[in-house]
């Protein structure tokens, strides 16, 4: 009987308490590390259904959903928990200032509640959580979400306030003579402590769909990030598991229709589940403080008790050693001035930029060797090489500094030369005519895939990108509709003698005929190319037992064209950083053997890694439990300035993310990215092992700076200390 | 709130949304292009985009919005309220508590949930009999209206429901419905005149809620149905820091909110003062 009147209440608590343990034990409860990802060793691609090893599947990227959906619980609650109270210390404070004294007082206060309450959660929530930056975490997230939606709980408390007030309890108290103060904290809030306790499960409730909403908006802790499967495909992932993040990086329609439904279902469940179980739980709890004074509770036994709990539950939790906290020493012993000294040095002894499979190359494969004691080997391989031409009016570009090559296809086109502005739902709108026309993009734009697409359904021949166009740039060379190429803005008003017409001018979606005929010529082909890459083992390679550890790093980068103006940074400084990356790690006592290959150029950069891992034993490939591959000039940009000023662009890379990481007090946690391309390049040299790749694509504007070489460094040996303490993980 | 928008306009310069209504691509709306640079997106003029004015543009998405709106309206007060005074006032006392524990259940269930909810019922259902039942998102007139209604309408509904049976059930056992029933009246009358004359400040105000529920999740439904409704409209104008087309979906929003408060107040307050 006792059981069947508090039913409500048992059910109740038993989800709250199945919550509360998820935020507060998550971590613990989790199978796996929360950047482990599924589906390395085995070959599979991610996103794997749900099956054994994981419950609910994982995301795009390999990460247990089951893991995630614990180990963010804290996080998604936590900013649940404190907006809700935020909500309800501004709101009850204000809405009790309102209701109890009325008057003036009251009439503006409520105007202002109005203001806030005028307008639906969800835009108010985007634009508060953006204006309190997406990068600034669960608190800014807390905050935004606290301070603008207090004005539900300030009607609530007004009103039942005011409605209290005229109770004969309160004029009873005023009657003999007690202080206000006294009449709203011993007769007031205990009568409407029932009401605050649900008022307060529902504004957690409430945060928790918002924080839903948003997540499904994107707009999430760390932002949107960009990333690309093995197709080319993008996707958006999340950087640190919290449920709105998860429900950010699904995509709803196509997972309703036939996709990774489980991706979409797994943080939208919990999101309702939580909102259930409190609810469930405050309503019950509401029902039972009707008939209780609350101050009854407020024993110095029951604090003690509660007190006592607390520290019980928090135990296991503070005796638990953080499992990358080793790595994170080991990083923190190595970032001192010394490090950055050595590349410093490194970088001044650096030979010039240069081109690859050219005397320089050896040169600087010849310099490597030296300084870091690796090995030469001889590299012939068959690259594409792409040429390209386009000539405008009486001029011609070529590749090499002005022209970049972006759709790699073949192509020969040529025709009257248009300028096209703005974007291309704007030209279709417009009916504009492109029939055989080679179009020049001038202003900012949508992706390059639906401009090409719409470019070709207009009959336009062939697109040129002028460079400061911000259409988005691709990542790395691809298909498209027609032939692609991106030009220097400059190189184009030098060749056409005049300005480029702009959308401010003409308007948005319209066409204007530059007068000049252009031809744009693309020749890809297989070429020969000799190359020298670099293998350097480490000085006595150790016991059978010990992990070996095979880091990848590109000590020349090409392929790409500076047209940003001073880019030339890049291939300068990119031997000079790899070799202080090998010296040090050379001279860190890594738990782990390293074998580095040093690989230049781009094109090469396959042929290289290919050659250098053939080089290793039998028994050194049985050794190996991990690839990291660096890109480009050792990903230049893995750390960026202050995210808040730099507008954020590192944290939207898979690089910028994992120095983000490490660059709190050095960092949180590790979160290694699966690399495809690599994975193939070791089976075809029959290496299995994972593969990493700590990319790096920044805005390309930001030279290297003493933060940015020390940040690489410190990512890339905590790397490898994580994976060196991870061996079993790896080879499970 | 046009501080808020313009302090993040001042944080955040997002990307140049890619798509015009067009349902598929629009869920990439915040998508930033990787590498770009936050000071190479302009802002962007929407109404152009769509060779229209401001005004034009959003009364044409208010419109849209109001057909679900008012869709969803009809159906939770048509609906919602008869069906809370049965069980409020006729249903046999399991029955009732069922169905209110049910209600106490679908009103936490958030409005984007149901919606997914109802795509994937839709598209397995398509699956099954292998011809469309009704589309799973886009726009129209027609069968394109079943989800966003129903994902609209559902939480409002059981709020509607629930609010109308407790009221009821507790009007039921008012003094004044006892000394009427002692009087011998036809329970008809009892009913009308006095039960539900009574509650009637409760039904206003149910109502009302109700849109303030609808016009909450108004948002995140348009976004994920892709129904081109002023909604999805506002975030698309912030996020593409249109500023007039921003503003304006702003004044229409807020007046819609303040209408629905302002009608809160003189309904409940009239209708209180005749009940005393």
């Amino acid at each position: 009987m006792k059981i069947a009147r508090n039913a409500d209440m048992i059910v109740g608590f038993v989800l709250f308490a199945a919550v509360v343990a998820a935020a507060v034990y998550g971590e613990l409860l989790a199978p796996h590390d929360a950047y482990f990802v599924s589906g390395v060793l085995d070959g599979r691609s991610p996103p794997l259904e749900p099956g054994p090893g994981v419950p609910l599947g994982t995301d795009d990227v390999g990460h247990d959903l089951w893991s995630w959906l614990l180990i963010g619980a804290r996080t998604t609650l936590g900013i649940a928990l404190v907006a809700a109270v935020l909500r309800l210390l501004i709101g009850g404070a204000l809405g009790a200032i309102a209701g109890w004294q009325g008057g003036r007082k009251e009439v503006i206060l409520a105007r202002i509640a109005l203001g806030f309450s005028s307008f639906p959660a969800t835009i108010l929530g985007v634009l508060g959580v953006i204006a309190f930056n997406v990068y600034s975490g669960a608190l800014g997230f807390a905050l935004a979400l606290g301070l603008l939606g207090w004005a539900d709980v300030f009607g609530w408390t007004r009103r039942e306030t005011s409605a209290q007030e005229r109770r004969a309890y309160i004029e009873s108290a005023r009657s003999v003579g007690m202080r206000e103060e006294r009449v709203v904290l011993r007769h007031l809030v205990p009568n409407i402590a029932a009401g605050l306790i649900a008022l307060l499960a529902l504004q957690v409730s409430a945060v928790l769909l918002l924080l839903g909403e948003l997540g499904l908006l994107r707009i999430f802790i760390g932002g949107p990030v960009v990333e690309y499967g093995p197709t080319g495909r993008a996707f958006v992932s999340a950087s640190q598991p919290d449920w709105s993040g998860m429900l950010a990086a699904t995509r709803p329609i196509s997972a309703v229709s036939g996709g990774a439904l489980w991706q979409l279902l797994a943080p939208a469940g919990a999101l309702v589940f939580a909102v259930t179980a409190i609810n469930l739980f405050g309503t019950a709890l509401a029902q039972r403080a009707q008939t209780t004074n609350i101050y009854a509770l407020v024993q110095p036994k029951a604090a003690l008790a509660v007190v006592f709990v607390m520290v019980l539950t928090a135990l296991p939790l503070l005796l638990r050693p953080d499992p990358l906290q080793p790595e994170l020493d080991y990083a923190q012993a190595h970032a001192d001035g010394q490090t950055v000294d050595t590349i410093a040095r490194h970088l001044v002894e650096a030979p010039q930029p240069r081109a690859p499979g050219t005397s320089g190359a050896r040169a600087a494969a010849e310099y490597l060797a030296v300084v870091t004691g690796g090995t030469l080997l001889p590299v012939t391989a068959s690259v594409l090489t792409p040429t390209i031409s386009l000539r405008l009016g009486t001029g011609t570009l070529a590749a090499g500094g002005d022209l970049e090559l972006i759709a790699e296809d073949d192509a020969s086109v040529s025709g009257p030369a248009v300028a096209i502005l703005g974007s291309p739902f704007g030209l279709t709108r417009h009916g504009s005519e492109l029939q055989g026309r080679v179009a020049f993009a001038v202003s900012s734009g949508p992706s390059l895939d639906t401009l090409a697409n719409t470019l070709r359904e207009l009959g336009a021949r062939g697109l040129v990108l002028v460079s400061d166009s911000s259409v988005a740039a691709p990542h790395g060379r691809g298909l498209y509709a027609i032939p692609v190429v991106r030009a220097a803005r400059d190189a184009i008003l030098r060749l056409l003698g005049r300005d480029l017409p702009s959308v401010d001018e003409l308007g948005n979606g319209r066409v204007a005929d530059l007068d000049v005929d252009a031809s744009l010529v693309v020749r890809v082909a297989y070429t020969q190319v000799s190359g020298t890459d670099v293998v350097i083992r480490r000085a006595g390679i150790g016991p059978p037992d010990r992990p070996l550890i095979l880091v990848v790093a590109g000590y020349e980068e090409t392929g790409v064209i500076h047209y940003l103006g001073d880019g030339d940074w890049l291939s300068a400084s990119s031997a000079g950083l790899v070799a202080s990356v090998a010296k040090t790690l050379q001279a860190q006592p890594i738990r782990a053997d390293v074998v580095l290959l040093l690989t230049a150029g781009d094109q090469a950069n396959a042929a290289g890694l290919v050659v250098g891992l053939e080089q290793l034993s039998a028994a050194e490939r049985e050794r190996a439990i991990a690839l990291i591959a660096v890109n480009g000039a050792l990903g230049p940009f893995l750390l960026q300035p202050d995210a808040a000023d730099s507008g954020n662009t590192s944290a939207q890379t898979a690089g910028g993310r994992v120095a983000h990481k490490l660059a709190d007090a050095l960092g949180l946690r590790l979160r290694p990215q699966r690399s495809r391309t690599l994975s193939l390049i070791a089976r075809a040299a029959d290496v299995r092992v994972p593969t990493f790749a700590l990319l790096g694509a920044g805005d390309g504007l930001t030279p290297p700076n003493a933060q940015t070489e020390r940040g690489t460094v410190e990512v890339l040996l905590t790397l490898v200390a994580y994976l060196a303490s991870h061996v079993e993980d790896l080879r499970r | 709130m046009l501080i808020v928008y313009q302090l993040a306009r001042l944080r955040y310069a997002p990307s140049v949304a890619t798509s015009g209504l067009s349902p598929a691509s629009i869920p990439g709306w915040l998508i930033a292009p990787p590498g770009s640079s936050p000071l190479a997106n302009p802002s962007f003029d929407l109404a152009h985009l769509y060779g229209t004015d401001p005004p034009t543009l959003i009364v044409t998405a208010f419109l849209w919005s109001s057909a679900i709106v008012l869709l969803s309206c009809a159906l939770t007060i048509a609906g919602g309220i008869p069906l809370g005074l049965w069980l409020g006032l006729r249903a046999p006392r399991a029955v009732a508590a069922i169905v209110l524990a049910t209600t106490s259940f679908g009103l936490t269930l958030p409005a984007f949930f149901i919606a997914l909810a109802l795509q994937v019922a839709a598209v397995w259902l398509t699956a099954r009999i292998h011809s469309t039942v009704v589309p799973v998102y886009g726009y129209g007139l027609d069968g394109h209206l079943v989800i966003p209604v129903i994902a609209l309408s559902l939480a409002p509904f059981a709020y509607v429901t629930r609010m109308v049976a407790l009221a009821a059930s507790a009007a039921a056992r008012a003094d004044y419905v006892r000394t009427a029933r002692a009087k011998g009246l036809p329970e008809r009358v009892v009913t009308y005149r006095h039960i539900v004359a009574n509650i009637a400040a409760t039904l206003t105000e149910s109502a009302l809620g109700a849109l303030r529920i609808m016009l909450g999740s108004l948002v995140i439904v348009e976004y994920l149905l892709a129904w081109p409704g002023i909604g999805l409209l506002t975030l698309r104008a912030a996020n593409v820091q249109d500023v007039p087309v921003f503003i304006g979906c702003a004044i229409v929003i807020a007046s819609l909110f303040l209408a629905s408060e302002l009608a809160l107040d003189v309904g409940t307050h009239r209708r209180g003062a005749v009940s005393a």
